[in-house]
């Protein structure tokens, strides 16, 4: 097991509202495993719990049979690698230099990215078809090309799981299926992966596993199928939600009824 | 693109070598430059007041010039790094207004030149200390915490040297500090600046070599801690490094603004953003443009002009080109 999360608690210091109370699950090597949830009901705060940014209340997490809390940021880093919202920097970082960082974790206090580090950016920037930016300023490219930036940089930290806080927000409707199919390729290579997303149709195309956050802090999770659920899903959103198989396409889609 | 970027530090590096022994022979006595040479490779050494002049009063100068020009210049780089924002100078956690308050009280009890400067080197850490110490109070470890606390501690300082200030003789102590505050190096000797030298030498060497996890503390607190930074180890140490240069740097010389917060703007529009050839050009900018406007300084009009007027004067419409250049970048 790559995450072992049990009877997680954790409300924000200084807060009243419990963000997450109870929160169970655990996730295989190479699965992929969607949270959904609406807003506010704290998607991004278990991300920021399982990558070592939030301390829980109570409850355990154990990364790659190793308890969170006991580990260095560095070793945690070396093993999940986080890839926050997309977001703007406020220096123009070169896009080499940018995804280079993710040699981070194995340097010392006044360590450098070797030349191996150099020559390996560069082919995971070839591998995601984006070697043409590793020159370009990271402010002056693209919002999609940002995200895929920051997947190389992930995939420099050379870790075993990948959390994706909401890839697909900010990002247009063909970017958002580039997206998917990206998260799904890391899957298939072998990364376990973690993501939050508002859409219930990217948690149909991903498949393996899902969990669903409710308002009061409860997660439900198991196989994707036995999941997103008509019920569950307007249950959580609060609205009629229709899963409809689609023949041609052969998956079903989550579809709202007409207004 | 690597080679580049050491051709740019090494033209850098000569343009300073060239300008030193420019600023060594100008002046109101001006020194011809194989004089100048002769002087300081201990040969032949001319006549008396040539080398007088030479090694007693300019190259303490230029060498305070040089020190201050680079230690304001990286520490503004840095600050901008770790709080991830360009608008930031050196004196935003306070260094500088606590800094005036120790030179201030020197000044008041007529304690002398290096009491004085150990005096405002004391305040400028207190008042820092004091800005870190708030945050850690209201229990909130955030950057913005921080610089809202910088606000606080800079206000409550400045309110003290106005008390200073107005209890100071008008004549003789109030001008002192007014001067201290316009900064200058007239009074710089070697005494004061070997004496802050070794402190600056060893932030300065940490910060350099800081200087790829100062790119990764630029991509902001959580996402640096995402990539393996222990935040708050690596931002204290960059805020301790960093506060010891802009307090070395104003003991010698008093305040000096504007270095700190512009010529690593013009330092990112040469070499790029990325620290790890930011800072040791930033270094090298920093000394050129402070031994430039000081050289200015001396050699025009019948009386010095405090520093900071100058760097004022360049500095504020530089600073507008600069951003005028860069304004696609800026959010």
């Amino acid at each position: 097991m790559i995450y072992e999360v049990k009877d997680l608690d954790f409300t924000y210091p200084g807060t009243s509202r419990q963000i997450l109370k109870k929160v169970s699950f655990s996730l295989a090597e190479g699965q992929i495993m969607e949270i959904l949830g609406p807003n506010g009901a704290g998607k991004s705060t278990l991300l920021n719990c399982m990558a070592g940014l939030l301390k829980p209340d109570s409850g355990t997490i154990l990364l790659d049979g190793r308890d969170i809390t006991a580990m260095s940021p560095k070793e945690i880093a070396s093993v999940a690698a986080y890839v926050p919202q997309n977001h703007t920097p406020s220096f123009g970082y070169r896009v080499k230099d940018f995804v280079v960082m993710g040699a981070a974790p194995k340097l010392g206090v006044f360590g450098r990215p070797s030349e191996e580090d150099e020559l390996r950016c560069m082919e995971v920037l070839e591998e995601l078809g984006i070697d043409h930016l590793a020159e370009r300023s990271y402010l002056e490219i693209s919002g999609g090309e940002r995200q895929q930036a920051m997947i190389a940089r992930a995939l420099i930290q050379d870790p075993k799981v990948i959390l994706f806080d909401e890839p697909t927000a900010h990002l247009d409707y063909g970017n958002q299926h580039r997206m998917l199919k990206i998260v799904r390729n890391m899957s298939r290579k072998g990364y376990a992966v973690v993501i939050t997303t508002h859409n219930p149709d990217h948690a149909l195309l991903l498949k393996d596993n899902a969990g669903i956050l409710d308002k009061d802090g409860h997660m439900i999770s198991g196989p994707s199928e036995e999941i997103i659920t008509e019920k569950n899903l307007s249950d959580i959103y609060n609205y009629e939600l229709k899963l409809v198989y689609i023949e041609g396409l052969d998956r079903y889609a989550c579809i709202a009824p007409k207004l | 693109m690597k080679k580049k970027s050491i051709a740019i530090n090494i033209t850098l590096l000569i343009v300073l070598a060239l300008l030193i022994i420019a600023c060594l022979c100008v002046g109101k006595y001006s020194v011809s430059v194989t004089d100048c040479f002769r002087i300081l490779t201990g040969g032949d050494t001319g006549t008396a007041m040539d080398s007088k002049v030479v090694l007693g009063v300019r190259l303490p100068r230029v060498l305070a010039t040089i020190v201050v020009g680079a230690a304001l210049a990286l520490s503004g780089a840095v600050y901008q790094g770790i709080f991830k924002n360009p608008l930031v100078s050196p004196e935003f956690l306070g260094v500088s207004s606590g800094a005036c308050i120790g030179a201030a009280v020197g000044i008041l009890l007529s304690l002398g030149g290096a009491l004085e400067q150990v005096l405002a080197f004391a305040g400028g850490i207190a008042a820092v200390t004091l800005t870190l110490l708030i945050p850690k109070a209201v229990k909130s470890n955030s950057n913005i915490m921080l610089v809202l606390s910088g606000i606080i501690v800079s206000g409550a300082m400045s309110s003290i040297l106005g008390f200073i200030k107005y209890i100071a003789d008008p004549e003789t102590e109030l001008a002192a500090i007014t001067y201290w505050q316009l900064g200058s190096f007239a009074d710089a000797d070697m005494p004061s600046v070997l004496g802050v030298l070794p402190l600056t030498i060893i932030a300065a060497v940490i910060l350099l070599g800081m200087s790829f996890w100062i790119n990764i503390m630029s991509m902001g607190e959580q996402e640096a801690a995402s990539l393996g930074a222990n935040v708050p180890i690596l931002r204290g140490v960059c805020i301790v490094c960093a506060t010891i240069l802009t307090a070395g740097a104003v003991c010698i010389s008093g305040t000096i603004g504007w270095v700190g917060l512009v010529i690593p703007h013009f330092g990112r529009m040469l070499i790029g953003s990325d620290n790890r050839k930011l800072l040791p050009a930033a270094c090298t900018l920093g000394a050129i443009f402070m031994l430039l406007v000081d050289t200015v300084t001396r050699i025009i009009g019948p009386a010095e002009m405090p520093v900071s007027i100058l760097t004022g004067i360049i500095g504020a419409p530089f600073y507008a080109w600069l951003l005028y250049r860069q304004r696609m970048n800026l959010r």
